[in-house]
């Protein structure tokens, strides 16, 4: 009996559940598995895989049609990703910092803490500010891509606000969580003194919370390399622009190559990072 | 007119409510100008509430406040913090920002007299002027080569010193402290006392502390208020505070006892 109360359990309904939904969606848009035994694909497919093993160190067709040397090109679209990064994640942060205080029940409490009707305000404010994050944050980055070179054109601006847009709302979600969750000691102490909202947050809250601060900001800078690198895709000059034109000329090797270079660039920034984050979490432990 | 005047702290027939708990019911008193106060009572009894309503940090649910001559009735926020930033409040875990160097905790202290933008310079661009005034209140607090020590390296003791400094960079014309003698051994006990009572001497501020140790509040503090289930039990010259008085403060009723 025990048992079988515990089949019908509802995780396993769950589970159960996502699977017929699976199969079912599966069979309405009419996915072919036959298609995978097809030897043309395969044969296309060989290719790519096979120019792994070769990747490019000069360009494979001797007229490029592009100037310059090969490896220098792959420097530049490296150096560019990396500059567009820099540019929306520091944005980014301004804005994360401004959605952390005013994303914050605190700020909006403390706000509201002498006059006790205008705490129903103050929840109404914070819910708004809430609202604008989640509706920032759900549009993905390539959407806001193609809005912002609809309106301002394929200039640099377009890519990093595609970036920065999202990212302000994702860091100000978790900044105004580590503000919320900071211990109320230091912030008590501080409003003692007569500070007002902002100094709290300036002075108290934001130094105890740091190294994590930091710590989800290197994240986020790892994930706008990514995102950064897929703009290129959209015009932006960076390692997927160059990606998508050797793509395009079905240049294996090369495309090969660029895939290594970013690779590269995002296990040298994680190792990086992991020992700055290493090093912050024991300086904050002793 | 003029006695409210040189009232320092007056209450009228104060509330304090807590959703369905009471802080505090229906205290009165007057504290003036430049007296030295303890509070004293057992845990629960309402101290850190009275303490922190002295500092307009907690509001009363009804009742008049007045402090240093202000009512509280009709402060907006800027009044609020304008009346806190006149007195100097040493929390009883210090609640120092743990990551910023004791230069910069003491200089926390002016927040309320700066603006967002004076305080952010004075922070993290301190002059020598500030670094010379906040290296004296360190001197007169006993750790002058604290500086520009990281606070969370510093000991417990050395912790509550610079929440004094930090109290003292106020220019306060009041100063209150919540326990400062709970979470120390009693030598340093005795040091803080000395130390807290000799600064309000000095520099002529009326002073409140709550503390339990009935000896350092006779050798202190000229005056005593009982505080007994957020009521005033008795608020006496020390020397008028019998050894019985004391022990009825104290004394756990049967069902004080069941309920804890």
């Amino acid at each position: 009996m025990m048992a079988g109360a515990r089949w019908a359990g509802p995780r396993r309904l769950a589970l159960l559940g996502i699977l017929l939904a699976g199969v079912l969606g599966a069979w309405v848009i009419q996915l072919d598995p036959t298609l995978l035994f097809g030897k043309a694909q395969w044969h296309q497919l060989g290719d790519f895989f096979k120019a792994a093993l070769r990747p490019a160190l000069a360009y494979e067709d001797p007229n490029p049609g592009r100037e310059g040397i090969f490896l220098k090109e792959i420097g530049g679209a490296l150096y560019l990703t990396l500059v567009y990064t820099a540019a929306a994640v520091g944005l980014s942060l301004i804005g994360g910092l401004v959605f952390g205080l005013v994303g914050s029940t605190r700020a909006w409490l403390a706000l509201a803490s002498p006059a006790k009707p205008l705490r129903m305000v103050s929840l109404l404010g914070l819910f708004c500010v809430r609202l604008v994050m989640t509706v920032l944050r759900s549009v993905h980055e390539l959407i806001w891509a193609i809005l912002f070179l609809q309106a301002l054109g394929a200039v640099p601006l377009s890519a990093v606000f595609a970036i920065a847009i999202p990212y302000s709302a994702t860091l100000g979600k978790v900044f105004s969580e580590l503000i919320d969750e900071a211990p109320r000691a230091t912030a008590e102490g501080l409003r003692a003194n007569g500070a007002t909202v902002l100094q709290v947050y300036v002075f108290g809250l934001l130094p105890t919370v740091l190294p994590d601060l930091f710590a989800y900001l290197l994240y986020r800078f790892e994930c706008g390399l990514r995102s950064a690198a897929v703009l290129g895709f959209f015009g932006a000059p960076t390692l997927g622009y160059y990606l998508s034109l050797s793509w395009g000329e079905r240049h294996f090797h090369e495309v090969w190559a660029y895939l290594y270079a970013l690779l590269a660039l995002i296990v040298v920034f994680d190792l990086w990072s992991g020992a700055v984050r290493q090093r912050l979490t024991t300086r904050h432990a002793t | 007119m003029t006695e409210a005047a040189q009232a320092a702290f007056r209450l009228r027939d104060v509330t304090v409510r807590f959703a369905d708990v009471v802080a505090l019911e229906s205290v009165s008193l007057t504290i003036a100008s430049g007296e030295r106060v303890g509070l004293v009572g057992p845990s629960g009894a309402g101290k850190t509430t009275l303490l922190r309503l002295l500092n307009a940090n907690e509001l009363a649910s009804s009742g008049q406040v007045s402090l240093l001559g202000e009512a509280l009735d009709g402060l907006d926020q800027r009044g609020l913090r304008a009346v806190r930033a006149s007195i100097g409040f040493v929390p009883q875990h210090y609640h120092l920002v743990p990551s910023l160097r004791v230069l910069q905790n003491v200089l926390l202290g002016r927040l309320g007299q700066q603006s967002f933008w004076a305080s952010l310079r004075s922070v993290f661009f301190s002059r020598e002027a500030e670094q010379v005034a906040v290296h004296a209140l360190l001197e007169r607090v006993g750790i002058s080569e604290k500086l520009f020590a990281k606070v969370d390296t510093l000991s417990g003791g050395q912790q509550q010193r610079v929440a004094i400094a930090r109290a003292l960079y106020q220019a306060p014309k009041a100063l209150l402290a919540d326990e400062p003698v709970a979470s120390v051994d009693p030598t340093r006990a005795e040091a803080t006392m000395a130390l807290l009572t000799t600064l309000a001497k000095e520099q002529k501020l009326t002073l409140g502390v709550s503390l339990h140790d009935q000896v350092l509040a006779r050798k202190y503090l000229p005056r005593l208020i009982g505080m007994r289930h957020g009521q005033v039990f008795k608020d006496a010259p020390t020397e008028a505070w019998t050894e019985a008085d004391f022990e009825e403060l104290y004394h756990l009723e049967k069902h004080d006892l069941l309920e804890s």
